[in-house]
């Protein structure tokens, strides 16, 4: 049951993203924290110790998300976290970020999921990135 | 060799050619005239010697024609008068020595006379029998030989077969004559020389002042006009052909010069129109650009803005849809939550497609006489529901007497739509939100003022962007596209009014803009 009590802070300035995430995770018994910038993000970060963020891109229409996958990883305690972003960027744009693996000091995250989501997708990628984290 | 100096050589030369031949003839015309006016005397007294000694020949006095002979050559100063009888031996002579002497009729003196073909007939007593000759001692001579002639009063004893009975010969000096002549030749050659340089002098003078000096001139100014110096002027000052032409040259300076005037002249219209157009080429090159810049940037948000509320729509649909809400309850909420996004996705829409119709340009916008205040007073109603339910009191203050405005009363009602609506959404519960309409100036004035929020001084900047919500209005409002101040910019350009905002942060904002009134 240790799987169902996993923490996922959801940092995303669209409420009604984060209604539905809430509901998509909550289904599968993840406690769901959440910031609606990356200042808030920050403090419900450290408050709470979550053991997954998923990020959204294009907070503010900026990238704030960029920036604060960066300030996650310069946190001794969360620089392993699993991070999952939320973009619409490829279907925007066409074009597709590395991975962590590629290029961890540009953009370290661990995966991108496209919105908008597939509740199944979402699901799968944020267990097998838990799974990861604890088999690390 | 420049023109003056050819000029001044060739007359010169033609002024010695002719004063030189001239005088030499003038000379020699004196001259003769000198000498013919000798032998003229030398005749006169030959003639009267004959009358004189012609009746004592009749008488045979051979003493008394001597003695006439003598006498007359000392008194007229002769050098000598000799009487050659036929034989040509000299009968008397006033040179007493000369008596006896011959003369051989084939001599020079009288082959003059008598050579076969001689110049002259025998009969010949004229002047021209009078010869100029050189003596013995190197004098100069002019000798008079005449025949003397039988006639009747003769032939008593000498017979009238015989036509001449002698010769008369007169000689007198012309040394002094000659001496005299040659001595006018110096003067007359020095004086000669003398009037060819004055005259050659005078006359390059002339030709140097009225010919090289107005070319020279005239050289310098086409050579000062060929440099560019076309206010060069000559002296025109005279009335001879060249004064002429340096009027005319001056004339024509004048005239280019005023036509290179005129010329400058255009030329720097033309330049700075060309750089004017360069430079409004440039600058709507440089709008175009950033135009493009920021319709680009435009478009790149629009595409965001549309679709992160499509995006969330969409989730909370799926979440609905796949069975993960837990509750009737979550399925209500989600659903909702899609349904507002979708109002708030639809009035975006609506704020940009009222934004596209105010961008583009040829886009027809009515004028008409708009009472501003009735506008008002319609969108206050509108307006009241929204503000009771947000605890805002709305208030119209209307003055009286505000004439109409030139516009498009349908701007002008989207205008006041959008100032009313930021003025109660970003307002507080027990604030107020005002509108009021007034003249200054001149100028109709709308003002929208409230208790709200305000606007942060490093917000001011961009309030006016598309999609631009200050993080302050995100907090406190939800709902909102960031369109409405734009849509609010574009309607006041268009209508040709002028926008001010004055807003402190927690405190309030007022947007007042002004209309010129209708012209009756
Ligand atoms: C100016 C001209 C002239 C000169 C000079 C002149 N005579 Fe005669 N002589 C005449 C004329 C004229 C006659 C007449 C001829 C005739 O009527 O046929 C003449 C006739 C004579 C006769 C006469 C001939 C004759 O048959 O009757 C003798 C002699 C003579 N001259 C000798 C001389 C001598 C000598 C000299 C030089 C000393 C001389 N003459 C110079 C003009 C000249
Ligand atoms: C009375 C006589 C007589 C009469 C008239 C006369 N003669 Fe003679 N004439 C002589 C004698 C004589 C001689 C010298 C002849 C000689 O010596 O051979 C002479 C000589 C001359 C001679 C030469 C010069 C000389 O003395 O030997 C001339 C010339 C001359 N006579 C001119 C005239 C003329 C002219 C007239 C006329 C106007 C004229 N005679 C009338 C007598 C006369
Ligand atoms: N009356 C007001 N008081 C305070 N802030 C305002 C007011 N009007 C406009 N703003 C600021 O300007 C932004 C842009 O306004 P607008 O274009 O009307 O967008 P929206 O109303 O959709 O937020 C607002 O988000 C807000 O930050
Ligand atoms: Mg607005």
């Amino acid at each position: 049951m240790s799987e169902s009590k996993a923490k996922i802070l959801i940092v995303d300035d669209d409420d009604d993203q984060v209604a539905a995430l809430r509901v998509v995770l909550e289904s599968r018994q993840y406690r769901v924290v959440s910031a609606s910038g990356t200042k808030t993000g920050t403090e419900v970060l450290e408050r709470e110790a979550p053991d997954l963020i998923i990020l959204d891109m294009m907070m503010e229409g900026k990238g704030a998300g960029f920036l604060f996958s960066r300030q996650v990883r310069k946190m001794e305690r969360f620089k392993g976290i699993p991070i999952l972003m939320l973009t619409g960027m490829r279907s925007q744009t066409g074009f597709s970020f590395p991975g962590k693996d590629k290029d961890p000091q540009f953009l370290p995250v661990d995966e991108f999921a496209e919105k908008p989501l597939n509740p199944q997708d979402l699901l799968r990628r944020v267990e097998g990135l838990l799974a990861k984290a604890r088999a690390a | 060799m420049r023109l003056g100096d050819k000029l001044i050589l060739v007359s010169s030369a033609i002024v010695i050619a002719v004063l030189g031949c001239g005088g030499f003839l003038a000379m020699r015309a004196y001259e003769d005239f000198q000498v013919r006016l000798a032998k003229g005397q030398a005749l006169q007294h030959a003639d009267v010697i004959a009358k004189s000694v012609r009746y004592h020949m009749l008488k045979n006095r051979r003493d008394d024609v001597q003695w006439i002979i003598e006498t007359v050559g000392r008194r007229e100063g002769l050098f000598d008068i000799r009487v050659f009888n036929d034989k040509g031996a000299v009968a008397y002579a006033s040179r007493r020595q000369d008596i006896g002497g011959r003369e051989d009729i084939a001599s020079e003196r009288c082959a003059y006379c008598h050579a076969p073909g001689a110049r002259l007939a025998p009969e010949t007593t004229t002047l021209d029998a009078a010869r100029l000759v050189t003596s013995g001692a190197g004098s100069r001579q002019i000798a008079v030989m005449a025949p003397i002639r039988n006639e009747p009063a003769c032939h008593g004893c000498h017979p009238a077969r015989r036509k001449v009975l002698g010769s008369l010969e007169v000689i007198q000096t012309v040394d002094e004559l000659a001496r005299q002549i040659a001595a006018n030749r110096r003067r007359s050659l020095v004086l000669l020389v003398v009037l060819v340089v004055l005259v050659a002098a005078a006359q390059g003078l002339l030709t140097l002042h009225e010919v090289t000096l107005p070319v020279g001139r005239l050289h310098a100014g086409f050579d000062r006009v060929a440099a560019g110096d076309l206010a060069s002027r000559v002296d025109a000052a005279g009335s001879g052909e060249l004064a002429a032409l340096s009027r005319a040259f001056n004339c024509l300076t004048g005239q280019l010069q005023e036509a290179k005037a005129r010329l400058d002249h255009w030329t720097d219209e033309l330049s700075a129109q060309v750089a004017r157009a360069t430079g409004e080429l440039r600058e709507s090159n440089r709008r175009l650009e950033a135009a493009s810049r920021l319709k680009s940037d435009f478009v790149r948000d629009v595409s965001h803005e549309l679709r992160a509320p499509l995006g969330s729509i969409a989730s909370c649909l799926h979440a609905v849809l796949g069975g993960y809400a837990a509750d009737e309850r979550t399925r209500q909420e989600l659903l909702e939550r899609a349904c507002r996004k979708t109002e708030a996705l639809t009035q975006m829409v609506r704020d940009l497609l009222d934004l596209a119709r105010l961008g583009e340009s040829g886009q027809p916008c009515s004028r008409e006489s708009v009472d501003l205040a009735a506008l008002l007073g319609r969108a206050g109603e509108l307006f009241q529901a929204k503000a009771a339910e947000r605890g805002v009191r709305l208030e119209l203050e209307l003055a009286p007497g505000v004439p109409p405005v030139d516009a498009d009363p349908r701007d002008l009602e989207m205008l006041v739509t959008n100032l009313l609506d930021n003025a109660i959404k970003y307002n507080r519960r027990g604030g107020r939100a005002t509108a009021a309409l007034g003249v200054r100036d001149g100028a109709v004035r709308l003002t929208v003022a409230d208790t709200g929020i305000g606007i942060a001084r490093e917000d001011m900047p961009r309030l006016f962007n598309e999609f631009f919500r200050s993080e302050a209005a995100r907090k406190h409002e939800k709902e909102g596209t960031g369109l409405g101040l734009s849509i609010v910019k574009k309607l006041v350009d268009r209508q040709g009014g002028s926008l001010s905002v004055h807003s402190e942060a927690g405190v309030g904002t007022r947007f007042e803009i002004s209309f010129a009134a209708r012209v009756a």
